[in-house]
């Protein structure tokens, strides 16, 4: 039976037993070619139901359509899977801190489904999340599949996440660097191995099934010194838009939070009012690639008013699609909208020095991509990488990270979180490996419970406390009810000193005089934060820990210390 | 090899709960297969050194090193280091000088040279304030360990023909001598806490002024110290 069940279990394996790092690359391909092949299909469905719907854009009732397909995708979400809305990308990451990288079953196509329906009908959102969030879901899966431990199931959820991304973009390096920078926020070599195999796995599938110009076609463009110049304007321009758009998308989530409506009928609302929107800038509408590709292109003929108009459109229309409950991410949009910016900053650009030959109008839209990759997801490093994939060479490497780090650090100083982190920071659940937010939520207070303790009784003399106190080595003595067991109070040897030279009291004071009754007490299931920041508070270094009446043991700042030192060294010293 | 949770948790020295977490995280190289810890030994060894986390392997669960009470291979019984001293009777003098000097040629095992050295730190020390801590009892020794004496403790036991001023603190001339020479102030202070616990006893000094046999003497300070040590 057990041979039966053994290739269940990898990693009992001779070949994996002693280094896990061939299994994690082995299963890292598997998973980057599942979640490759997922984004495809979520690309080709949405490229499949958009066009299958855009005979009947041109009636003035359309603006229904993206309503109708948010209402279906929440609905879908809640009632059918039964699972919270969200981006995608902070589930995500939120597993990665709290749960040891554990996702539903369900994750795998749900998010599919759901961002089909919302972006297919013409919602404003991206596929990056959902794919995201499903990649990740098939990698996790697999790893519990194959009972494998925490660390390997977050190294294979963020295989699973590379995969797509690199799939839907066609750009492995893009897939590694998101995935390292954003998902997982720890760049260790346990890591980068499998999750960059993954993105080769998801690249090279989704080049098989559409052909090696995925999103964008490759596009050199010749860059000048005063491209270079006029690029750390172009930053500054990317990081308000960046800021703008991060507030519009959290206050509309304010807003419709407030709105007592069923969810699937706000959906419905946002989706019909960025229909609205669609009949008056068609290119709202969608994931918006078709949009961007016509701006590398430079055959996007609008002036740039409209261009602006546009711009400030789509950073509308994503707010209700995204704020009112549609599915979908904010990494397609981010992109448009960066188009829509570079792309009016070059009109803008030509109109004021018409005699000076810029760098090509494309080239302008890709840098303001990078720019708002840079400032909306906080992820400079994946906009850079993202971007030379694209155009294929280096040539605008000077200007793109001239714009990306501006850009984020413009961001950084207005919203110091980026929109997937800001609902996590804000509620304590981002836990980057080797922080101390991290070492402290691991422990927990039973690991650091110290039990060598002796107890007394409340009716001992002094004199028997005192012999207790030569034969103990502890400094805190806990006093328990003799019949009941219970935890009456604590004597600290400072409470013995004032008597201890005074023999004629040895026999006159009993301990229940001399104990303490009103101390902090802490619980077996607090956590380690809050009992620290008691103990920081009160100014004191040990606490008893009591459960049900019943005296547990002491915590220490002293073992607390221990423990912290070995767990810090554990999570940050790579192997 | 196969290991349960609580000797390998024992043998890294971490709690059982903080060990099943980490293999759950997989943070130690340490699988967990029907209830037993299964790990390759070198692997773990490697793993221990980088992250420098003790590891020694415990086959056998062993108390906790915080419940260890006070005794440990480095402190010897008193019985023992009584043993090793001997018990002596016959000793003349009437001078503390005197007797000091006949007492130190009775201590085992020591050089002569080490013999002056001990003789001189000796009376030094009596300069300083009387060792006679009373009921007729003296505790002559060196301030420090002697220098270079790594040998076992030594507690040479001797009765005196005279009864001769020490300078006690209760003014009794003295008739016993604790001569104690130890290789470190630890184990020296542990066996005078020992020693003064017997002197509590009056039964024993009664046995001490009737000048006993040594297996008498012996049996007496081993029913003693069994006392202390069942607390």
């Amino acid at each position: 039976m057990k041979r039966f069940f053994s290739w269940r279990l990898p990693g009992t394996w001779t070949l994996f037993r002693s280094d896990d790092r061939i299994l994690l690359i082995v299963s890292g391909m598997l998973v980057g070619l599942a979640s490759g092949f997922a984004a495809y299909i979520l690309n080709s469905s949405i490229l499949f139901l958009f066009q299958f719907l855009q005979p009947f854009r041109a009636n003035i009732w359309s603006f229904f359509l993206p309503g109708a397909g948010a209402a279906l995708s929440v609905l879908f979400i809640t009632k059918v899977v039964k699972e919270k809305g969200g981006h995608g990308v902070p589930e995500v990451i939120y597993s990665v801190s709290k749960l040891g990288g554990k996702l539903k079953a369900s994750s795998m196509f749900s998010r599919l489904v759901a961002s089909c329906l919302t972006i297919g009908s013409g919602g404003s959102a991206g596929p990056e999340s959902p794919v995201v969030i499903s990649g990740a879901a098939i990698g996790s899966n697999i790893a519990r599949f194959f009972s494998m431990n925490e660390r390997q199931r977050v190294t294979l959820l963020g295989c699973g996440a590379a995969g797509a991304i690199s799939s839907i973009f066609n750009a492995p390096i893009a897939g590694l660097v998101f995935v390292l920078e954003v998902v997982l926020g720890e760049w260790s070599k346990v890591h980068i191995v499998p999750i960059a195999v993954a993105s080769v796995a998801g690249t090279q599938l989704s080049r098989l099934l559409s052909g090696n110009q995925i999103a964008f076609s490759h596009h050199s463009f010749p860059v000048s010194y005063h491209d270079t110049l006029a690029c750390v304007g172009l930053a500054f321009f990317a990081a308000l838009i960046s800021v703008l758009m991060t507030r519009f998308i959290r206050n509309m989530h304010v807003v419709s939070g407030k709105t007592k409506l069923p969810v699937w009928a706000k959906a419905a609302m946002g989706g019909c009012a960025v229909g609205l929107i669609g009949l008056a800038v068609p290119d709202v509408l969608g994931e918006g690639y078709h949009s961007i590709r016509d701006m590398i292109e430079g055959t996007y003929r609008q002036g740039i008013s409209l261009v602006l108009i546009a711009c400030f459109a789509k950073v509308l229309a994503t707010s209700l699609t995204l704020g009112w409950g549609g599915s979908g991410g904010i990494f397609a949009p981010s992109l448009v909208v960066g188009s829509f910016a570079g792309l009016a900053y070059h009109r803008l650009l030509i109109a004021l020095f018409p005699s000076l030959s810029w760098m090509g109008e494309g080239g302008y839209a890709l840098l303001g991509m990078a720019g708002l990759v840079g400032g909306i997801l906080q992820a400079p490093l994946t906009g850079i990488f993202l971007i030379v994939e694209i155009t294929g060479g280096y040539e605008v490497i000077l200007p793109l990270i001239i714009v990306s780090s501006i850009s984020s650090t413009v961001c950084y100083y207005f919203e110091p979180a980026s929109i997937y982190m800001k609902d996590l920071v804000e509620k304590g659940n981002l836990l980057r490996p080797g922080t101390d937010a991290r070492v402290l939520s691991d422990l927990s207070i039973q690991e650091l419970i110290e039990k060598n303790c002796t107890i007394v009784r409340p009716d001992m003399t002094l004199r028997d406390l005192i012999t207790v106190v030569t034969q103990s080595r502890r400094n805190y003595y806990p006093v328990e009810d003799a019949e009941k067991g219970t935890f009456l109070g604590l004597v600290t040897f400072d409470d013995i000193r004032p008597y201890l030279f005074e023999t004629m009291m040895y026999d006159a004071v009993f301990v229940e005089q001399i104990m303490n009754t009103d101390m902090d007490i802490a619980h077996v299931g607090d956590s380690v934060v809050d009992v620290l920041e008691i103990m920081d508070i009160r100014g004191i270094y040990s606490m008893p820990v009591v459960d049900v009446g019943v005296f547990i043991g002491m915590v220490s700042k002293a073992t607390l210390f221990d423990h912290y030192r070995k767990e810090l060294m554990v999570q940050t010293v790579q192997d | 090899m196969k290991l349960e949770l609580e000797k390998l948790a024992q043998s890294l020295q971490l709690s059982t709960d903080t060990l099943e977490r980490w293999i759950r995280q997989g943070r130690i190289p340490v699988r967990k297969s029907d209830g037993l810890c299964d790990f390759k030994k070198d692997v773990l060894d490697n793993w221990a050194l980088k992250h420098h986390i003790r590891f020694s392997l415990i086959e056998t669960p062993v108390t906790p090193l915080d419940d260890i009470s006070c005794k440990s291979a480095e402190e010897p019984t008193l019985l023992s280091a009584m043993i090793r001293g001997g018990v002596h009777t016959g000793i003349g003098g009437n001078t503390v000088e005197d007797v000091l000097k006949l007492v130190v040629a009775r201590v085992p095992m020591i050089s002569q040279a080490e013999q002056g050295m001990l003789l001189e730190k000796l009376i030094e020390r009596e300069q300083l304030t009387s060792t006679g801590i009373g009921k007729g009892v003296a505790i002559p020794h060196p301030r420090n360990p002697l220098p270079g004496n790594d040998r076992d403790a030594v507690i040479v036991s001797c009765f005196l023909d005279n009864k001769i001023d020490f300078k006690s603190i209760d003014y009794k001339p003295v008739g016993v001598l604790f001569l104690m020479v130890c290789p470190s102030v630890k184990i020296h202070l542990f066996l005078l806490t020992r020693i003064s616990f017997c002197l509590r006893d009056d039964s024993f000094i009664a046995l001490l002024n009737s000048q006993p046999l040594p297996a008498e003497f012996y049996k007496a300070v081993e029913a003693i110290e069994n006392r202390i040590e069942k607390g």
